[in-house]
């Protein structure tokens, strides 16, 4: 079953980009 | 087929899912999904850069709106927007909102986590008659969220009725975006500008938007277009097929075996609904039929509807259709007891199609004469390329067919090897679907030609 993994998937895939895109926010304000 | 039921057949025919359509179609929602992530923190970024706070007090701003675009997301992936759910089926779309939900809590404490180490003095005081209007909005906020997280993962564990835990859903969210959005907006970091000011009220907008679609301009057409209960027919294995004809507008577009939300002689705009899966085909009218099994819950009392009852319903919705399976060259489906409905629909539909590929269903109940659509089966069996594998726990005197519960040993015996590249369509009790997944791993059968409906997430 390939549906659920994908929920998964995208779900920790744009956590990690939320996360990405703050340290990235600090690293170019500072 | 007579020339009516021809005509039925014709005018419901739907256009089979291309594959690469549904991957198309489902990247696209993908990609926007990762632009409003993106958005804040471009907009941000406009313009005169702002000052830092420093390396972890700007990480931890970002932290803060990363959270926020996840729970407006979150707004969009409950709406039950068909053109969301289409490529991927409703139950994943819930699925996906329960995961991001706790991806949006951990970014929330992570922003909190950071200021409460390393810049504290910034926190003020936690009295909200004391501290900052905006510094309690935010404290407003996650526990909002925190307790959302909890009532839905633990909502059988705390006796939480479901009526009771959407309602409390919804108001927790609700309150807690809009406590959230104050937070941002009243502390002033980073949305300095017009610009920003407005994506954040923009946001504000998108939110009450979808509650309003959902909660009131969808009921509202549902109201307009009510179904009434024509007949109430007892199955055998005290399965209860409710049919529903339309009083107005019937369903659109509608695929064999999906779902709808069915009240009965209840509001529309009632929170008390339940996902049902219309058990007949498209090709044969617009009435549609629920074959609901009363479990001493919600069922029981759906199961005693009367004729003449008055109903709205809220469809379709699913991905679990042979419109998904063109280019297959056959089909297991595997069912157990009322899982049988959405396999009896997509049946219904090969037979309206005059579809001969080949279909071997195992089907397992209790006892030989509580197999519901018994009848049905074997009547579409003299039409179909259909093999019809009954598993009985308790068989009759005589009985030479499969005994006990589908297990790896029931599959080995009755899935030739040809079939292990045909899709899986598995219906049944949770634990069922787990072991028979497993198992069908197991004997070489791809992730990826397995499917089954996920209906119980909360």
């Amino acid at each position: 079953m390939m549906r659920p993994k994908l929920a998964l998937i995208l779900a920790v895939s744009l956590t990690l980009l939320a996360a990405l895109l703050a340290l990235g926010l600090a690293y170019i304000l500072s | 087929m007579n020339d009516n039921s021809a005509d039925i057949a014709k005018a419901h025919q739907p256009t089979h899912d291309k594959p690469q359509a549904v991957i198309a179609h489902g990247t696209v929602i993908i990609l926007i999904a990762v632009a409003a992530v993106v958005a804040p923190f471009a907009v941000i970024l406009t313009g005169a850069r702002p000052p830092s706070g420093g390396p972890i007090w700007d990480f931890s701003m970002g932290l803060g709106f990363g959270a926020l675009a996840l729970l407006a997301l979150q707004f969009f992936m409950t709406g039950r927007l068909r053109w969301i759910t289409h490529p991927f089926g409703a139950d994943i779309v819930y699925l996906a909102h329960r995961y991001l939900s706790w991806g949006a809590i951990l970014l929330m404490m992570g922003h909190f986590a950071l200021l409460y180490v390393f810049h504290e003095p910034a926190l003020g005081v936690l009295n909200p008659l004391e501290a900052r209007w905006e510094l309690t909005s935010a404290r407003l906020a996650m526990i909002c969220f925190l307790a959302l997280i909890m009532t839905s993962e633990f909502r059988k564990r705390l006796h939480l009725r479901h009526e009771w835990w959407r309602a409390l859903h919804l108001t927790l969210a609700v309150v807690g975006m809009i406590a959230a959005i104050a937070h941002v907006l009243g502390v002033g970091n980073l949305t300095d500008t017009q610009g920003k000011r407005a994506l954040w009220l923009g946001v504000t907008a998108g939110f009450m938007g979808i509650l309003v679609y959902t909660h009131i301009l969808r009921p509202g057409f549902q109201a307009r277009n009510p179904w009434r209960v024509v007949a109430n027919t007892e199955q055998r294995g005290g399965v209860h097929t409710l049919e529903l004809a339309p009083e107005g507008r019937g369903l659109h577009h509608w695929k064999p075996g999906q779902f709808a939300w069915l009240k009965v002689e209840r509001s529309p705009y009632s929170l008390i609904e339940h996902p049902f899966t219309i058990s007949t085909a498209p090709e044969k009218g617009p009435n549609i039929a629920f074959s609901i099994k009363p479990l001493g819950d919600h069922s029981s009392a759906l199961a005693k509807t009367p004729v003449g009852a008055r109903a709205y319903v809220d469809g379709p919705y699913g991905a679990f259709s042979i419109d998904r399976l063109a280019e297959a060259e056959g089909i297991v489906m595997i069912a157990g007891g009322v899982g049988i409905t959405p396999i009896i629909a997509n049946l219904h539909a090969l037979d309206a199609r005059g579809d001969q590929r080949p279909v071997i269903l195992l089907y397992g109940n209790p006892t030989w004469e509580e197999i519901s659509f018994r009848e049905e089966l074997e009547a579409m069996q003299a039409k179909l390329d259909l093999t019809v594998v009954h598993v009985l726990d308790d068989p009759p005197d005589l009985w030479d067919g499969e005994t006990g519960k589908i297990d790896d040993e029931t599959l080995a015996r009755q899935l030739p090897d040809h079939t292990r590249d045909w899709p899986h369509l598995l219906c049944g009790p949770g634990p069922m679907i787990a072991a028979l997944t497993a198992s069908l791993k197991e004997m070489g059968v791809a992730d990826s030609h397995i499917d089954y409906e996920i209906f119980e997430l909360v």
